[in-house]
């Protein structure tokens, strides 16, 4: 008897002291702060985590933001949300209004920007690149930014810790810019110089920085800088990095097509591509979701008879590579460019999760830009025969050389438009040359509207 | 022992008191002693401190520490009184001879009920605190699946909404509102001293009694996890006598309770056709076809529900000797789902037992073992789809073979059939105890428990099913949870004279490990190996497994007062650290007290006595709290999530430096009026409940590249009223009826917010959350009707709706009140377009900016889902042998955001077909006198797809008469002749019938801490009907 109440005293004494102790429980399936930022292998899951979020962005928003307010497209018969970016009278519920994947991309820019540069014993060569990406990533993210709600609030410090203080106002459009600007030229200090090897698209290296660089100076209508970007920065760039694909022949066959398309279907490392986002279903579990805009059963939205008409079918090579005629009443035309419908009866493959990588930036789109800007600083004749490669190359005849300014500017804004379909490019296009209205877009409604998530959630934001 | 005095200098103060007075006494006493006796209770434990009186002189006593008394001379034939406070009085004549062990019985009255509390027991007559009690009997009245149909309208302040119907579902339980924004809402379960959260293992049948703890002097004693109240529950053991052994069987049918109407497929011919021509599209084919296809005619709803049976079998074995216990109970529970394909099945087996070795040592264990395993359905693609299925589409090809996908949609019919929602749950829960008695007064109790729990959950949904753009997919999920408990506590207890004190203190530490793998993948190789080792992708972001510990250590006190009963202290403190909490906020203190006056033993209301027996004033506060929030929330950390270019990103979390307690201080008045020997009693209490630091995850803005913090960010608070009155109407020979009924009253308020800042939450943000608001307040878009015409769209100046008139078929003019209005017309419009005829005519509101145009500060209050009032009613009518059972439950008030009607109504897609009286009550031309706006595609963002708006805010107040059950015991000596003890026979219904204006299935449904009453198609109820028997060997 003595024993067994000796041994609850002992029970019982023991659990009284050892509390203190017993109630520190550390994480195990997770990683605390202080443990991270370490090793180059903390940078490259950071580097992961900042590309995955943008890819995430671009997989929702890439045909939202820069292609359905364009005129090219129209709701197909199941289209969700669709119709009104097309009617321009976007209601902020409208998923494109959500800037949230932008916002975690700029986010985890501003980590390794901050916790990167003070890493001891990991390879510099590393940490410099890695600085150099979130960089460009930050510029990009808040390009699109600027694009699409013009004011927004300016985050340029990680947050870790939560406090109100967080709850921004919208900054000015044009500091954005400044921001963007200046973020693109710290890029190109950190960013290592384009080597022949290095033939990667899918992550931010030199040559995505001057592209993004063009468009933003395009987009502010710098068309000095724009026109000396590409003479001193990008025309000089090796051929087998960066160059415009020449096709031997024009004429319309199969294998043409597919040649033509090979820039969209199988090139990762392309020398057409200067920016891509990467999607790879077997080893990322992510897939390139813009396909399902297309699936015949559930198809959202589909190429107006209006734009297919812009093609000459008889002699543009463009045309069947990027329009799959249906022969079907309701739905007649989808998007072939980037994806693999099979050739049967168009279903065949359709299931299949699309591997494929959404362009960011390509030669075509770059030089038709740095058309663009000769045609503005008065190098007529030089922006004709860049519209013109572009032109020979689909199998169309070239422009006669004596178009005026205008008709010139208007010649190259419509090659965008039939080079670019499907790119998230066109209602960039038209807002930058001041031509939204051609698509029915009013004056006061060219910005899209901040989501009605992001207004009730930050008091100090005001709507468009 | 002196460390134990120190905790309350009163009670040392008492003790001594109590020694001084009463040892000379006794020492006296015995000098002239000639008659002695022992008085014990029922158990033969030994009655401290009975008054032993001579009949008809003064002379007397008063039983000593171990219940014995001595008495002088006295005549032979003299008669001794002996009374006890809350035992019957008895007489006994001293000739039966010296050295008698005299028995009292405890009286019958309720009030000498004993009710658990946390760390002990308490007589209902000195009970403090508020706690509702449930016994065997009553739960067995109810032919309960689970513990929440057992509570069900049972006792007041107690809210039960099960969850939905599908067989071995949860319920959404609520003590006196909800005190919490976030974290969990459950309240602690503490069965046999174990406290746990989750309660679906435990088979009803087990339950000795429940009890709960509604205030917060009751429930503090649980500190950190009680602030949603605690339920503690006993379950069966042996009784003392011959073992028993107990059958009991029931067989049960189920139906479907309420079925929403469908539309007709020539409703829906029509409603396409209509759609088509608005929308300025030729007709769909299927308006012509002739293929078989389009012209089923069959009923949807026989597809997909049955009649569905259920299975009940349970077995117990039990008995008890001075020194030993056993009580071994199997029971088998096999239900039926009324949707196809959906079933629950639960074995168990308990085995509860005690064994006496010494006098004063006590060893018992406890095992329980429970195996379930339910099958679920796809709620979204079942329930929430079918009645929006097209009717005139075949789910059937021509030759009789299901068509698993029509268009891209998944025929709801394949669905059930095909999918796969397995989840089996395995059991087991180990108890040790022991008791030692130091001597009469000190109890040193100790509990050593483990427990574990597994479920699998297997999904699977076969290639068949999908459309071309899926895959075959499977998980399989392991859910592997342990946790060990130690607690060991000291308990003093000692009566002397009228003064009764307790005193009880001791600690607890439980440890809880938490392993959570999931196994994913796609694309089988065939539908009929369902196993993953047929999945030929795996993806590593869907692949993984999870760790987590957490701890809490835990000192508890408690002391209690009173004299005679009549006035009554209690004190109790609970000291919790957790390691959720960011270190130095790991420990929180919660002490209550509570005191209670019994009235009715007063001298000044001796008056009353004959009708008034018992009546007391109860007063409580104390504080509780809740740490039911994520393991590692106070740390910073990087979790890997997402993949990019075969490198796995590291993603951090946002993190509020300060994470700590949320507690809830709550005040609790009461009054118990027992009148006419307890045939009428009347219970009242008022409580106001403020939550303070509230647990919540707080959507951030989301250019900080975050979703979600959790942070203490408020406070709320909880006032209600509850009233219950019990009444025993019959009492006769032959006749017995007990009838009583309860009613509570809660609203839950938001105090503050987070910076204050308001937000909505639930689908498409049809809470508003904000201060000094009730929760779950809708907000959303109120309509007046449906523009006629295109010019009915006109309101003057101070927005007025103006009328247009037609002259000829063409427009004229507009009227105002009847005269002729000449001045600027107004329009209103959304997304920049102007709304026309077949438009709802949505309500601007004045406070809003930007007059005329309808937007996101348009959206008013609709309507709260707190319902006002809750409770239920129950009658029990015995006459003879048999028995009528009736309960009703009740909720009044509360409005339901009826979604699946909106999904249904929304006319967003082609694909799903409206209710008929939309279809009957749309806009179709020019001039209609329309309910419901026009169903041209491209005016839905305008009308339809508006999201909350009036439409479908509906009332879900309902009554339902929860239980019908008939009991016919037969006689004994029936029985006796085939050697039977007992036998019940007894055939029952559930969930019989349910008055309610609401629309959709049932107006009861489950939903989360702030949104809740919002309606997303939840698997059905059922009717049930059933028989059994219990037979006692």
């Amino acid at each position: 008897m003595k024993k067994i109440y000796i041994v609850f005293m002992f029970g019982f004494i023991f659990c009284v002291t050892a509390c203190s102790d017993f109630i520190d429980d550390k994480p195990i399936s997770t990683l605390s702060t202080n443990l991270y930022w370490k090793t180059t292998g903390d940078i490259s899951s950071a580097r992961a985590a900042m590309y995955k979020s943008f890819a995430d962005a671009m997989n929702s928003n890439y045909f939202r933001w820069g292609e359905l307010r364009g005129g090219t497209w129209e709701e197909a018969h199941d289209g969700q949300g669709i119709q009104e970016l097309v009617d321009h009278a976007i209601t902020e519920t409208n998923s494109a209004c959500n800037w949230s994947d932008l916002y975690k991309t700029i986010n985890k820019a501003n980590l390794i920007i901050k916790h990167v540069p003070g890493m001891f014993g990991v390879d510099a060569g590393i940490q410099q690149k890695a600085i150099g990406e979130a960089f460009g990533m930050r510029a990009l993210s808040y390009f699109y930014c600027v694009r699409v709600w013009g004011a927004v609030p300016l985050f340029t410090e990680a947050v870790e810790y939560y406090d109100k203080s967080l709850m921004k106002p919208r900054t000015s459009a044009d500091s954005i810019l400044v921001q963007i600007e200046s973020d693109l030229k710290r890029a190109l200090e950190f960013l290592p110089a384009m080597s022949s090897s290095d033939n990667t698209r899918y992550y931010m290296t030199q040559l995505g920085v001057y592209a993004v660089m063009m468009d933003v100076y395009a987009w502010e209508h710098k068309y000095q800088q724009v026109v000396d970007l590409w003479e001193k920065n990008l025309n000089v760039m090796p051929s087998n990095i960066f160059a415009f694909k020449d096709y031997v022949s024009t004429e319309i066959t199969p294998e043409n097509i597919t040649k033509w398309r090979s820039a969209f279907m199988d090139g990762t490392n392309d020398k057409e591509l200067a920016l891509t986002v990467k999607y790879d279903y077997a080893t990322d579990g992510t897939y390139n979701s813009t396909k399902s805009f297309f699936w015949h059963s559930g198809m959202q939205c589909m190429i107006t008879a209006k734009t297919i008409a812009l093609f000459d079918q008889n002699k543009d090579i463009r045309y069947l590579g990027t329009v799959r005629p249906q022969n079907d009443d309701i739905k007649p035309y989808k998007l072939e460019k980037f994806y693999d419908w099979g050739f049967c009866d168009g279903s065949a493959h359709e299931g299949d999760y699309s591997d494929n990588d959404l362009i960011m930036y390509r030669y075509t789109d770059l030089m038709l830009l740095y058309a663009e800007a000769l045609n503005q600083v008065g190098r007529n004749s030089d922006a004709i025969s860049y519209v013109n490669k572009v032109r020979l190359r689909a199998g169309l005849d070239a422009l006669p050389s004596t178009l005026s300014q205008q008709e010139i500017a208007n010649a190259i804004l419509d090659e965008r438009h039939l080079e670019l379909i499907g790119e998230g490019k066109y209602w960039f296009d038209l807002v930058r040359t001041g031509n939204a209205s051609l698509v029915g877009c009013p004056a006061g409604k060219i910005l899209f509207p901040i989501h009605r998530d992001h207004l009730n959630q930050n008091p100090n934001l005001t709507q468009n | 022992m002196k460390k134990l005095f120190n905790l309350n200098a009163y009670s040392v103060k008492l003790v001594a008191v109590g020694i001084l007075v009463l040892l000379p006494w006794t020492a006296i006493m015995a000098q002239n002693a000639v008659y002695r006796g022992l008085i014990v209770d029922d158990s033969r434990e030994p009655l401290v401190g009975a008054t032993v009186q001579v009949k008809g002189s003064s002379q007397g006593a008063v039983t000593d520490l171990d219940g014995k008394f001595i008495i002088g001379k006295m005549k032979p034939t003299a008669t001794l009184v002996i009374s006890y406070m809350g035992y019957d009085t008895k007489e006994v004549s001293v000739k039966n001879g010296d050295n008698l062990t005299i028995v009292l019985r405890s009286s019958t009255s309720v009030l000498n009920d004993v009710v658990v509390i946390g760390y002990g027991s308490i007589k209902k007559r000195d009970l403090t605190g508020s706690v509702s009690t449930i016994n065997a009997k009553a739960i067995a009245e109810r032919n309960p699946t689970n513990i929440f149909d057992a509570l069900q309208g049972s006792s007041s302040g107690v809210q039960i909404i099960s969850d939905s119907g599908t067989p071995g579902g949860d319920a959404y339980i609520r003590i006196r509102g909800t005190s919490t924004f976030g974290s969990g809402t459950t309240p602690l379960y503490v069965v046999d001293g174990v406290p746990t959260t989750s309660i679906s293992f435990i088979n009803p049948n087990d339950i000795l009694s429940m009890e709960v703890m509604k205030d917060a002097a009751s429930a503090a004693i649980y500190g950190s996890r009680s602030a949603n109240g605690v339920i503690i529950i006993t379950t069966k053991k042996g009784a003392k006598g011959k073992p028993q052994l107990n059958v009991q069987y029931e067989h049960s049918f189920n139906t479907l309770s309420h079925c929403i109407e469908q539309s007709t497929p020539v409703d829906w011919r029509y409603y396409l056709n209509t759609r088509y021509a608005l929308t300025g599209l030729s007709k769909y084919l299927e308006i012509d076809s002739l293929k078989p296809f389009y012209n089923y005619d069959g009923n949807q709803k026989d597809l997909l529900f049955r009649t569905a049976a259920k299975d009940k079998l349970d077995l117990s074995f039990g008995g008890a000797s001075d020194n030993i216990s056993y009580y071994l109970s199997a029971g088998i529970y096999n239900e039926q789902g009324i949707v196809v394909k959906s079933n629950f099945k639960r074995y168990s087996l308990n085995f509860n037992g005690s064994y006496k070795p010494y006098k004063r040592f006590t060893i018992g264990t406890k095992i329980g073992l429970t195996y379930s395993d339910r099958k679920g359905i796809n709620e979204g693609d079942v329930t929430a789809n079918f009645y929006n299925w097209m009717p005139s589409w075949s789910p059937f090809d021509v030759n009789g073979n299901p068509m698993h996908n029509i268009g891209g949609k998944n025929s709801t019919y394949s669905v059930a059939n095909l999918e796969n929602h397995q989840y089996r749950n395995f059991y087991t829960n180990a108890l040790i105890w022991s008791e030692y008695k130091f001597n009469k007064y000190l109890t040193l109790r100790s509990n050593l428990s483990g427990t574990y729990n597994t479920e699998k959950q297997y999904y699977f949904r076969p290639l068949s099913l999908g459309s071309k753009n899926d895959k075959a997919t499977g998980r399989d999920v392991t859910l592997l949870n342990y946790n060990f408990l130690n607690e060991n506590y000291l308990t003093y207890n000692h009566t002397i004279g009228d003064h009764q004190f307790t005193v009880m203190g001791g600690n607890s530490v439980q440890k809880w490990y938490y392993e959570h793998a999931r196994l994913m993948g796609s694309e089988y190789t065939t539908d009929y190996i369902q196993t993953l080792n047929q999945a030929t992708v795996f993806l590593a972001s869907d692949n993984y497994s999870i760790k987590e510990v957490h701890s809490l250590a835990s000192f508890f006190a408690r002391a209690t007062y009173n004299w005679k009963s009549r006035y009554i202290f209690a004190l109790n403190i609970r000291y919790d650290g957790s390691s959720r909490f960011a270190e130095g906020n790991r420990w929180g203190a919660f002490p209550s007290t509570s005191a209670g006056w019994r009235l009715s033993d007063e001298p000044f209301m001796k008056w009353a006595k004959p009708a008034l027996n018992d009546a007391k004033i109860r007063l409580s506060y104390g504080v509780t709290g809740n740490e039911d929030v994520g393991n590692y929330l106070s740390w910073a950390t990087y979790q890997s999530n997402g993949i990019y270019d075969g490198v796995g990103g590291m993603t951090p979390g946002l993190t509020s430096s300060s994470l700590g307690w949320e507690s809830t201080s709550q005040y609790d008045a009461g009054i118990d009026l027992n009148f006419l020997n307890d045939r009428l009693i009347l219970s009242f209490d008022y409580y106001k409940k403020n939550t303070s630091d509230l647990l919540y995850e707080t959507e951030v803005p989301k250019e900080t590249g975050y979703n979600t913090v959790t942070q203490n960010v408020g406070a709320m608070e909880n006032n209600g009223v509850e009233f219950s009155i019990k009444m025993n109407i019959l009492k006769l020979k032959d006749w017995n009826w007990d009838l009583d009924f309860n009613i509570s009253h809660n609203v839950s308020r938001i105090k503050t917010l987070a910076d204050g800042v308001p937000f909505y939450t639930g689908r498409d943000g049809c809470v508003y959350v904000q201060e000094n608001h009730k929760i779950g307040e809708f907000y959303g878009w109120k309509h007046n009707g449906i523009f006629a015409y295109d010019e009915s769209n006109a309101f003057d100046d101070k927005w007025q709706q103006l009328t247009p008139v037609f002259e000829n078929g063409k427009f004229s003019h507009y009227t105002l009140n009847g005269q002729t209005y000449t001045g600027d017309v107004n329009q209103k419009k959304r997304n920049g377009i102007v709304l026309k005829g077949g438009d709802v005519n949505w309500l601007d509101n004045p406070n809003g900016e930007n007059m005329g145009v309808i937007e996101d500060d348009d959206r008013v209050f609709l309507g709260c889902a707190q319902p006002s009032a809750y409770g239920g009613l129950n009658s029990n009518l015995t006459w003879k042998s048999l028995s009528l059972y009736i309960s009703f439950f009740y909720s009044l008030g509360g409005k339901f955001y009826d979604y699946q009607r909106y999904q249904r109504n929304r006319q967003s897609l082609d694909w799903t077909c409206p209710e008929p009286s939309v279809i009957d009550n749309m806009w179709v031309s020019q001039g209609d006198n329309a309910i419901y706006p026009t169903p041209d595609n491209r005016r839905k963002n305008l009308n339809s797809n508006l999201s909350p708006c009036d439409y479908w805010i509906e009332d879900g107040s309902f009554i339902k008469l929860r239980n019908v059950k008939l009991t016919y015991s037969l006689p004994t000596s029936i029985c006796n002749s085939i050697g039977l003890n007992n036998i019940l026979v007894y055939c029952y219904g559930n969930n019989l019938l349910t008055w309610t204006k609401y629309k959709g299935f049932d107006p009861e449904f489950g939903g989360d801490v702030l949104a809740f009453g919002i309606d997303t198609g939840r698997y059905p109820r059922k009717r049930e009907i059933g028989l059994g028997i219990n037979v006692g060997f």
